[in-house]
């Protein structure tokens, strides 16, 4: 018995090595893809791939590595046509020695072209194999997404890493890949991705100036899936408020007094929305409530007097109603968009009427009338209560 | 549990039956001692002839003393040829009786045999008036010597004589007396150095045996502890003494350890280890089935949780059992910290315990097969740093293991003044050129560091060293499958640990199979008031050890009702 028993793990162990080790790949035989672009010219796909070069990232391992300021950047990108994504990356392996792996992909920025064109073809690659990951952060570049992928980006160690940090602090629950396709595929709501542009940076005469990038609004997708317009500075903001998407917030009104303006950011904002149907009319409250404190007072105007604090609110509430209204009025009046996921809302509220209007939801988007209910509070107004600065006889009450 | 010792015990005899027809006679008659509940007496057996082979089985051959002194001297004599540190010394009494004295020089204490037998027997004389036997009036009239025996077999004689005795002989009696006078150097109680601790007793064991039983005498006052002598190996005839509580102890389990320990057949015990390799369960187990320990509290709680103890003179590494495996990460100041601190570092143990098992071979894994399991950054910092590193990952870190395991091994056993050195030059080597010259990474470096402290938390050497053994394999696992090897070679322990039985107490007790009251002592140390009742895996007899509400908590406040 014993003996058979010997005799069998010997042949199984010997089973072993004939095996080998099929799948085995050194962390040295591979080329990491942190962040891809995917952009349309005419009839091709063009794949960008940017690829760190641990050889050039200066360890502290690499006894006489370059370090970082050896002049080569320490990333590769390379971006090459093809039928489709796939095969342009196959295309781009023959010149390349490392194997590409995208299992570290963080971030996928589609061109603007593409985009408009829709975004429903290229998600099939993003999904397909296991080796991607449905975390990577989405983005649209205003442009093409290549320029976005090669600018300098001096604040990180290289592009990618810096898209992933804006893209993370751009919404409350930053748009990764799988939260976009889940707006896809659901009906009422359309997505909504950041979109980011390359800038330059003004350092002044003496040193040259480096590429950087920015986030510069957010991009509305249509029910069909393609790009519908990018909404800018306070529209985005506007946007993300009636989302419950927007993270930092922050209001800039002029002082009461008329000589200064002051801001305040807002700690926390929570954006509910109830539709309210009367026959064919669909009315959208959006009800804000926020706290905020202020950060900055130019004016001479004290906050700390009697009632002036509220009148500071009432201010700013006015301002957030004005700008939540345009927003939302220019995605569903203008670009036939519902990214706020009213139509959503319908549904779960009145299922009823939604399957009467499901078909021609975007006639009904583009007629919405936008009720915006602010309930803001400031909470304090920092460490100063007068104006820090300001003597007292040149204070406004 | 009965069954499974019967059947081990059958499984000895069956393999007695295998051996040469030579051999075997010799072999069925310690079958028959061991049968026996009886520790073996030296005159059982009824051979007459005196024979060598029969010397060398350790059986006793019954040759009688002579009752003339002179034919026992020359008898002796011969017995001694060429032995330089036995010594003769006769003596004749007041009346003329003649007396011998026969002692190995070195091995007793010569003040002491001068004081209480030399001195009282030569002031004395001896009338034959009042005793018709004469021996047992120089025992009880003469000698002052505190422990004295007779005998009138020969060889018995010897054997006391060479275990440190003095044979006193006298002119026309057919009976010795054997007096225990035995001394000799022995190192003293000393600090045990392979178990330190910061709080606890500060004795170990010494090389005696009666010195290291008193030890836990004087912790243990109890008359229930039973203390059962055997003598092993035929050439080394080493003293050895089972301990156990009685009404504590589980006596099968004890009745096995002698049935085991009486089977032995080998020429020398020269240390515990030799009985812990003959009497395992499953001897081709990398995991110790017994442990040794170097401190008497250790024996002691080992006992009061009806645990064994095996002491063996020469060494002061006793063993105790039957063992779990949780065991060897206890150490003895769990029970002498505050709990909740110890509850710490056990779990720190136990989560190095794992690090010094599978970190090298998770890193081998991960950085060939599973890149994707790495968060980015960390993975980009790993692939600079191997980035010019010419050997795969699986080579690398094997080098590193068993340049660090070399290193361990010189610097166990050289003097402390070298050792430095080559922790010096282990350290620069390994840590630094290898990196430099760009031969491994500096990943693998700390991975191997921080496994090598790992398995140092281990608390006792015998279970860190198999975790360290076993860490190969596994990296070879992870060299060849992967995270998927991992997970084979950790079903493959796992079951081991499962089927492996210390006396025929399941390895993994208290887990599996799952014990509730085993788990006041295994993950979590309680307080020791809350620790009501023995572990049951040991021995079920006699569980409570304390009494119910043992918490301490401030008397209760008299609030003073009516005095107001």
């Amino acid at each position: 018995m014993r003996k058979w028993m010997v005799l069998l793990l010997t042949l199984g162990l010997t089973a072993l090595p004939l095996t080998g080790c099929w799948d085995r790949r050194e962390i040295n035989d591979i080329a990491f893809v942190v962040a891809t672009a995917f952009d349309k010219q005419e009839d091709q796909y063009i794949a960008s791939v940017q690829v760190p070069l641990p050889g050039q990232m200066g360890s502290v391992g690499n006894a006489g590595g370059g370090g970082g300021t050896s002049g080569e950047k320490p990333w590769f990108i390379d971006s090459t046509a093809g039928k489709n994504i796939r095969d342009a990356n196959i295309k781009q392996q023959k010149s390349l020695s490392r194997a590409l792996y995208f299992a570290h992909r963080r971030v996928l920025v589609l061109g603007e072209d593409l985009s408009k064109e829709g975004i429903a073809p290229v998600m099939d690659v993003v999904s397909r194999v296991p080796q991607n990951r449905l975390t990577s952060f989405l983005l649209i570049a205003e442009g093409l997404g290549r320029d976005v992928l090669s600018a300098d980006a001096p604040t990180e160690q290289f592009p990618g890493e810096m898209l992933r940090e804006l893209a993370q602090n751009s919404m409350k629950r930053p748009q990764m890949i799988k939260h976009v396709v889940e707006a896809m595929l659901s009906d009422g709501i359309d997505p909504v991705v950041p979109v980011v542009h390359v800038t330059k940076t003004h350092p002044g005469q003496a040193t040259p100036s480096r590429t950087n990038l920015q986030m510069s609004g957010v991009a509305v997708f249509n029910g069909e899936n393609r790009l519908a317009g990018i909404l800018y500075q306070d529209k985005a903001q506007g946007l993300l408020m009636a989302m419950d998407q927007s993270r930092n917030t922050q209001v800039t009104v002029l002082a009461p007094s008329k000589d200064g303006y002051i801001t305040v950011v807002f700690q926390e904002n929570r954006a509910t929305i109830i539709p309210e149907i009367k026959g064919d009319q669909v009315t959208m409250h959006i009800r804000i409530r926020g706290k905020g404190s202020v950060v900055e007072n130019e004016s001479t105007y004290d906050l700390g007097y009697n009632g002036n604090l509220i009148k500071i609110e009432r201010l700013v509430q006015e301002k957030i109603q004005s700008e939540i209204k345009e927003a939302v009025e220019e995605a569903a009046h203008r670009l036939h968009a519902d990214p706020m996921g009213l139509g959503l809302r319908v549904y779960r509220s009145y299922t009823e009427d939604w399957y009467r209007m499901k078909k021609d939801w975007p006639r009904y988007l583009a007629n919405v009338k936008v009720v915006v209910e602010p309930n803001i509070h400031i909470e304090h107004t920092g460490f100063t209560t007068l104006p820090f600065g300001r003597k007292d006889g040149e204070i406004t009450r | 549990m009965g069954k499974r010792l019967r059947v081990l015990r059958n499984k000895r005899k069956k393999n007695t039956k295998d051996l040469t027809p030579q051999e075997q006679p010799a072999l069925e008659d310690a079958d028959d001692t061991s049968d026996d509940a009886n520790p073996p007496s030296h005159n059982r057996s009824d051979q007459r002839h005196v024979t060598k082979s029969g010397a060398q089985t350790g059986r006793m051959p019954n040759e009688r003393l002579h009752s003339s002194l002179d034919e026992n001297r020359e008898r002796l004599e011969d017995l001694f040829t060429l032995t330089s540190d036995v010594v003769f010394r006769e003596l004749t009494d007041g009346r003329g009786t003649r007396l011998l004295l026969v002692y190995l020089d070195g091995l007793i204490n010569t003040q002491e045999l001068e004081l209480h037998a030399i001195q009282p027997l030569l002031r004395n004389t001896l009338s034959e008036r009042r005793y018709d036997d004469l021996t047992q009036m120089v025992a009880e009239q003469s000698l002052t010597a505190a422990q004295v025996t007779k005998t009138t077999n020969l060889y018995e004689a010897v054997d006391t004589i060479l275990h440190g005795n003095a044979l006193l002989v006298i002119d026309g009696q057919d009976e010795a007396l054997l007096l225990s006078v035995s001394g000799g150097t022995r190192r003293s109680v000393q600090e045990p150095p392979t178990e330190a601790s910061i709080r606890g007793p500060r004795e170990g064991f010494t090389e005696n045996l009666r010195v290291n039983t008193a030890l836990v005498r004087f912790k243990l006052k109890s008359h229930l502890l039973r203390t059962v002598p055997l003598t092993l190996g035929t050439k080394t005839r080493t003293s050895v003494v089972v301990m156990y509580l009685e009404e504590t102890a589980d006596p099968q389990v004890i009745e096995e350890v002698l049935v085991r320990l009486r089977s032995i057949e080998i020429d020398g015990i020269l240390e515990s280890a030799y009985i812990e390799e003959l009497i395992e369960d499953e001897p081709i187990s990398p995991f110790p089935q017994l442990q040794n320990t170097e401190r008497p509290d250790t024996v002691a709680a080992q006992l009061l949780e009806g645990r064994f103890a095996i002491f063996v003179d020469g060494t002061p590494f006793v063993l105790c059992g039957p063992v779990t495996f949780w065991q060897f990460l206890q150490a003895s100041e769990d029970y002498y910290e505050r709990y909740v601190i110890v509850n710490l570092i056990r779990w720190l143990r136990y989560t190095f315990l794992l690090i010094a098992l599978y970190m090298p071979a998770l890193y081998i894994a991960v950085t060939t097969y599973h890149q994707d399991m790495l968060p980015t950054n960390l993975l980009l910092s790993v692939a600079a740093a191997r980035e010019s590193i010419p050997f795969p990952a699986l080579i690398e870190a094997m080098l590193m293991e068993i340049s660090f395991e070399a290193l361990r091994e010189a610097g166990v056993r050289l003097p402390k003044y070298i050792g430095q050195a080559v922790s010096i030059l282990g350290a620069l080597v390994i840590g630094q050129a290898a990196v430099q010259a760009g031969i491994v990474s500096a990943p693998v470096v700390i991975i191997v560091s921080l496994t090598g402290i790992a398995s140092f938390t281990i608390p006792r050497y015998s279970a860190a060293i198999s975790i360290r053994m076993l860490r190969f394999p596994m990296m070879l696992l992870a060299g060849t499958f992967g995270l998927f090897g991992l997970v084979i070679g950790t079903i493959w322990l796992v079951t081991h640990l499962c089927r492996l039985r210390s006396f025929g107490v399941p390895y993994l007790s208290g887990v599996a199979p799952f014990e509730k009251t085993s788990q006041q002592d295994l993950f979590a140390r309680l307080p020791l008031w809350k620790m009501i009742f023995r572990p049951r895996p040991i021995s079920h007899f006699n569980r409570k050890r304390m009494g119910e509400d043992q918490m301490p908590a401030p008397p209760p406040v008299n609030e003073p009702k009516e005095a107001r």
